[in-house]
This record gives C-alpha cells, sequence and structure tokens, in this order.
C-alpha cells in the first residue's frame, strides 16, 4: 500500500470494499437485490441519513454530537404539514419546517459553546423540547387533512427516474464534501476536534466555528424532516425515532471518530448505504425481524474491528 | 500483540455469529409455531383447499421458495404478544394455502413501514397486508402499493382518501360491552360509590382512542350515567409507562376505584403500580379498592383475572387466529382479483369480552392455547392443581 494514501482515504477504501462485498453477497442471495427499483428504494430510504449525517460528520469531527435530531426530523416535519395545511404557500412552508430547524441548531450552538452545557446534555434537553412540541402541535395525532395538491412532491416525485429526495441529498452530500475538504471551514473543524486549546490559541473562532456547524445539523435534520412529512403525505410527530442513532451508526461506519478529528462525510455516506443495503436485502432474504436486529449490531461492531486490523496490518 | 490477537478472535467470532444469525433467521420462518400445528391443521377448510388452488394459478415468479407466489405482511409492533401470535397464524395459514410469506415489523413507525412496503414491492409479493401506523400513514401506504400495482389491504387504520380494501377491527360493539359488564359488577358491589375511572390510553392511535377508551367509557355509563372520568394518560403502549401513569394516579386522584387499560401492558403496568402501593387487591375475586380491566386476552392478564386476590377481572380479548385467516383470505381474494384492489371493499372482525365470573377458566386456557400457542399451564400457575 502506497504511503500516499492517507489514512481517512484508506478508511474510505475499507468501508466502500466492505459495502461492495455486502450488495454482491445481497446480489447472490436476493435476486430482486440489483434491481433498479429497489436500489431507487434503498437510495430514497438513506435519504435523510445521508443529509443530517453530511452536517452530523462535521460536527463530530470537531468531538460534538447531537442528539435532537430525530425530534427536530419530527418537529420541522409537522411545523411544514400545519402550515400546508393553513394555506401558507408549500414553498413558504417547508422554508418555515427548515427554519424549526435552523433555529433549534442555533439553540443547540449556544447552549454548547456560550453557555457551556455538555454537547450530550444540551442535545438531549433540545430533543425533549422539540418532541413535546411536535406533539404539542399536532395534538399527538398525525395531520395529512387538508394538505394541498404538491404537498408530496419532494418527497415522492422524481426527475426523469431519479427520486427529487435523492437528488437533494446527493447535492448535500457535494456541498458538505466541498465543505469539508476544499474549504478553511473544514481544516478548522479537523482542527478543533484534534485539539480544540491549540486551534483556539492558533486563532481559530472555535465556539463560533462550531456553533455555525450545530445551526447547520439543525437545518439540515429541519430539510430531512420537510422530505419525510411529503414521502410520508402527512406530519406525523412519531417519526424519527432512534433517527439520531442511524445516523451515528453511518458516521463511525464511514470512520469518523467519536472523540473528533478525524473522519469524512464520503465515509458516512457509504456508512449510510451499509446500513440501507442490510436492512432492505434482509427484509429481502425474509430474516426475521429479531434477528435482523443482532445481525445489524454484529455488522456493526465486526466493521469496525475490520476496519482497525487491517489498518493495524498495513502498518 | 495480545490486542492484535485479541481483535482478530473477535472478528471471526463476530462472522461466525452474523453466519449463524443469517442462518437461524432465514430457517426461523420456516418453522411451525410450537401448538399451532395441531390447532391450524383442524381448521383446514374447503377455503384453504381452494386457496392452495389459488395459490397454483398465482404468477409464480415472484421469488418465493420453490416457485411459490408471495404474500407480504408488515406488522404494527412485533414486539407485542398478540402480533407475535397474529404473525405465526398468518405464516401458518399461508403455508397451507401454498404460498410464501415475508412479515417486516413496521416498529409502530410511520417511516419503516413506508420502507418495509417498498420492501416487499421488490420482492415481488403478489399481495400486502399491513397495519399502518395511523390513517395517515395508511394513505402513504395505499399509494405506494397501488402506483406499484401491487394489491395491499389495510388492518385497523384506514386510508381515508384513496380507496382501498380493508379488514376493520370494529371494536366498540365489545368494549362498550366490557365497560357494561365492569360497571354492572361495581354496582352489585358497591352501589352507592360513584365510579370514578382512570384510562391507560394511546391517544394518537385513533381506533384505540375511539372504539377502546372512549367506547369503554361510554359502555360505563350506559350503565352508570354519573361514572365520571377523573384522568386519562398515555401509557405508551408500554409497561413501565403505564407503571409511572399508575403512580401518578395515585397521587392525583387517588379516589379512582375503575381503570381500564387499552391493552394488557397498558392494565399491568397500571396494576403493578397499584399493587406496589397496596392496593389492586380483591377478597374472593371481589375487589377491595378498584377494579382493573385490560385489553388483549394475554397470558400475564388470563393469572390476574383467575386470581381471587387480584383486581383484574376483565379483559377484551382480540383474536390473532381469526383477525390472520382473515387478512390471509383477502389476500388470496385480492391476488384471484374477486376484490377490486382499488375498491372499498371491508370485512370486520370483532373481540370478544373473558372475565373472572362468566368464563370458565379451562375455556381461557383453550382461548390461550388455540390463539396464543400458550404452553403455560393456567391452573399450575395459579396452584390450583
Amino acid at each position: 500500500m502506497s504511503k500516499s494514501i492517507s489514512k481517512s482515504t484508506l478508511t474510505q477504501l475499507i468501508t466502500l470494499s466492505i459495502l461492495i462485498v455486502l450488495v454482491v453477497v445481497l446480489s447472490i442471495l436476493a435476486p430482486e437485490f440489483l434491481t433498479y427499483n429497489n436500489m431507487m428504494n434503498v437510495l430514497r430510504q438513506v435519504t435523510f441519513v445521508i443529509i443530517t449525517g453530511s452536517a452530523a460528520t462535521m460536527l463530530m469531527i470537531t468531538g460534538h454530537m447531537d442528539l435532537s435530531v430525530g425530534s427536530l426530523l419530527a418537529l420541522s416535519g409537522v411545523v411544514f404539514a400545519v402550515c400546508a395545511m393553513n394555506d401558507i404557500p408549500l414553498f413558504l412552508a417547508g422554508l418555515l419546517g427548515v427554519g424549526v430547524g435552523f433555529a433549534f441548531g442555533v439553540l443547540n450552538g449556544i447552549l454548547v459553546t456560550k453557555l457551556k452545557v455538555t454537547h450530550v446534555i444540551a442535545t438531549l434537553g433540545s430533543m425533549y423540547v422539540a418532541r413535546g412540541l411536535s406533539y404539542i402541535v399536532t395534538d399527538g395525532k398525525s395531520i395529512n387533512a387538508g394538505l394541498p395538491r404538491g404537498f408530496d412532491s419532494i418527497g415522492r416525485k422524481m426527475i426523469g427516474t431519479i427520486p427529487i429526495a435523492v437528488i437533494i441529498a446527493v447535492l448535500v452530500l457535494l456541498i458538505f464534501f466541498f465543505l469539508e475538504s476544499k474549504t478553511v471551514f473544514g481544516k478548522y473543524a479537523f482542527a478543533i476536534g484534534g485539539n480544540k486549546n491549540a486551534a483556539t490559541l492558533s486563532g481559530i473562532k472555535s465556539n463560533r466555528l462550531v456553533l455555525s456547524i450545530y445551526t447547520l445539523v439543525g437545518t439540515m435534520a429541519g430539510l430531512s424532516g420537510v422530505i419525510m412529512a411529503s414521502r410520508l403525505g402527512a406530519g406525523d410527530p412519531n417519526v424519527g425515532n432512534g433517527f439520531e442513532f442511524d445516523c451515528i451508526v453511518a458516521i463511525v461506519l464511514g470512520g469518523t471518530s467519536v472523540a473528533g478529528g478525524s473522519g469524512s462525510v464520503i465515509g458516512m455516506a457509504i456508512g449510510a448505504l451499509i446500513v440501507g443495503f442490510l436492512s432492505n436485502g434482509l427484509n429481502l432474504l425474509g430474516v426475521g425481524t429479531f434477528y435482523q436486529t443482532v445481525f445489524k449490531g454484529v455488522i456493526l461492531v465486526g466493521a469496525v474491528l475490520l476496519d482497525s486490523l487491517i489498518k493495524k496490518k498495513l502498518k | 500483540m495480545k490486542s492484535k490477537s485479541l481483535k482478530r478472535w473477535l472478528s471471526v467470532c463476530l462472522a461466525a455469529t452474523a453466519i449463524m444469525v443469517m442462518t437461524a433467521g432465514c430457517q426461523g420462518k420456516e418453522e411451525a409455531p410450537a401448538d399451532g400445528g395441531a390447532s391450524a391443521a383442524q381448521s383446514e377448510s374447503p377455503q384453504a383447499s381452494d386457496a392452495a388452488d389459488a395459490a397454483d394459478k398465482t404468477d409464480t415468479a415472484s421469488g418465493g421458495k420453490d416457485g411459490k407466489a408471495i404474500i407480504g405482511k408488515v406488522s404494527y409492533n412485533m414486539n407485542e404478544a398478540y402480533h407475535q401470535a397474529e404473525c405465526a397464524w398468518f405464516e401458518k395459514y399461508a403455508e397451507e394455502a401454498g404460498y410464501d410469506t415475508i412479515i417486516i415489523d413496521g416498529k409502530v413507525d410511520s417511516s419503516i413501514m413506508l420502507n418495509s412496503v417498498q420492501d416487499l414491492i421488490s420482492k415481488n409479493t403478489k399481495a400486502i397486508i399491513c397495519q399502518p401506523a395511523d390513517v395517515a400513514n395508511a394513505e402513504a401506504l395505499v399509494q405506494e402499493a397501488q402506483n406499484a400495482d401491487v394489491p395491499l389491504a389495510t388492518f385497523v387504520n384506514k386510508a381515508e382518501t384513496t380507496a382501498n380494501p380493508h379488514i376493520r377491527l370494529y371494536e366498540a360493539p365489545a368494549t362498550k360491552e366490557l365497560g357494561a359488564a365492569a360497571a354492572k359488577k361495581w354496582m352489585e358491589w358497591y352501589p352507592d360509590k360513584k365510579i370514578v375511572m382512570a384510562i391507560i390510553d394511546i391517544p394518537s392511535s385513533q381506533q384505540v382512542h375511539e372504539e377502546r377508551a372512549l367506547a369503554f367509557v361510554e359502555g360505563v355509563q350506559s350503565v352508570a350515567a354519573d361514572a365520571e372520568v377523573a384522568v386519562m394518560l398515555d401509557g405508551e403502549s408500554s409497561r413501565d409507562k403505564s407503571m409511572a401513569c399508575g403512580e401518578d394516579i395515585l397521587q392525583s386522584h387517588p379516589e379512582v376505584n375503575m381503570v381500564y387499560g387499552i391493552n394488557a401492558n397498558s392494565v399491568l403496568g397500571a396494576l403493578a403500580a397499584f399493587e406496589a402501593a397496596g392496593r389492586g387487591q380483591a377478597e374472593d375475586g371481589i375487589p377491595k379498592t378498584e377494579l382493573f380491566v385490560g385489553t388483549d386476552g394475554s397470558e400475564q392478564e388470563a393469572i390476574k383475572i383467575y386470581d381471587p386476590n387480584s383486581s383484574l377481572k376483565l379483559t377484551m380479548a382480540l383474536s390473532p387466529k381469526n383477525n390472520a385467516k382473515t387478512q390471509i383470505d383477502t389476500a388470496i381474494q385480492l391476488m384471484n382479483g374477486e376484490i377490486d384492489a382499488k375498491s372499498d371493499y371491508e370485512v370486520e372482525v370483532t373481540d370478544v369480552v373473558l372475565d373472572y365470573w362468566n368464563t370458565p377458566i379451562d375455556e381461557f386456557q383453550k382461548f390461550l392455547v388455540d390463539e396464543y400457542f400458550s404452553e403455560m399451564d393456567l391452573k399450575q400457575e395459579l396452584g390450583l392443581e
């Protein structure tokens, strides 16, 4: 292995290899797996993780985490539905939904950077507040009555043969890939995650940068919520339970360190695809639901172990 | 070096576990339910053999084992005894009729349910039965299936604007009967004590709220017009959350003398809180301070109902066997074209009331064995043998 290949690239190659092996195995076991329609299904299913995970990866690179994204997804979706139901133009309703995510992102950022609340506690608090608000707004029930025509466009419609949601996810991924690898913003994020004190002493405005990434995470969770509501054709306050863990799993599978300082947005996307393909493949194979849960846990730990083993071997 | 070798061993073990789990998972669905064989075999009927013929007629290029067509099912929540039993019967009846099945756990999550329906469509299932998370979710699932030309029938929650075949769980009459029976008993024991109810509900489920919680109250008030509801709390269908609700009721409304739980977890959780506080007791089957009423007809409810010292004395039992049979029959009719997949066809299934006074213990035991594949000996559990 050439020395010019960085640790991050190596991690991505390993994760990509796992994804390829998984696709090959599932294609052999389930003939329906490798069809265009099924691939689009999986892509549509991982859209939300990729959109939110793109920003959350940057956040984890700085050594922070956001546990409120699942609840923000639900709240943004119901706000979008309520606004649309009340004759607010769809585009504006969508913006308001995303805006709710943005506002919570700012709040999380302020709590962590200005008020010095631990990131786990701050975002856990937001998680409860956002979930509670979604129930209050909807009175605990899904909203689908009185939604205007076109509400489901962004979640269900296609451009050509590609779902709009997938196109949005790819665009978001590319933007964050650019931010991470081609801008000072990305380099500073790595520096903060590597050593926050050193980064601050060298003139990086760490708090401001972390606050802006929290805002991005909230905004992306809001965007995911709007797309989710559109896909479901309803504002459902119950969606997104465990979504924060789906994002964390994809990010960690993609080689991002929970402690910060290393990671990649592309790796997260590969991680999201691994989880998506695995879940879809196991369903197609008719694997029992309880076994699936065990299997996913085994794959997660196994992939991370394999990654670490191969890296050591190559050293 | 040591850590390297440990990691290597761990990797090998994880890989082996993954293979075993996958193998076991794939095989698990073919195993007959523990006790279902005998009961299900008895139910072999002309309809079942018609169904088998239908299976032969159905296009078999669907990827099922031995070329069998596949019926898909998205279960509401596989963590609950009722749904586990319903899925086991679903598989059993499908197998008898000559079909394969794929059952996916919807986990009461509308996005998981939509993903599951898409997966089933990818698998070329010939019909799908689904209990959506709620009415709004039903709309999305039906549209997804109809766009892919795969017939889908909903169970419990029906799409409101898109016409689709539906299996209606018509519970209100049984719940009203349950409420009326509970009120009659209470007034028989304590004619001077006004009934004050607490309901452990799931308000987010329209079906449950209307056909169980509200119907129960209506049933009670049909007998005791002055009966009132002190509090209605969300137990989230979880035992621990319902126990917390029970504890809260004891603090805020200690005067409550009738507690209704919309499922087994709800009533057993609340009862556990009352028992911990020294209440929830009965003497010779007559509750001392309050009467508990449940829903589901599970093993654990049965143990409490036939315990003369427990104040849980009635339940409304669902029939996983009958409901699964209706689901399979509907799926077969959809595949045969006997039911239009875009019509408002509706078939009803109902519940039954079981209680301490009118249902002999042997009858409840038979119900558990027939419906839930129960291996529990109720009398032995209660120390009656």
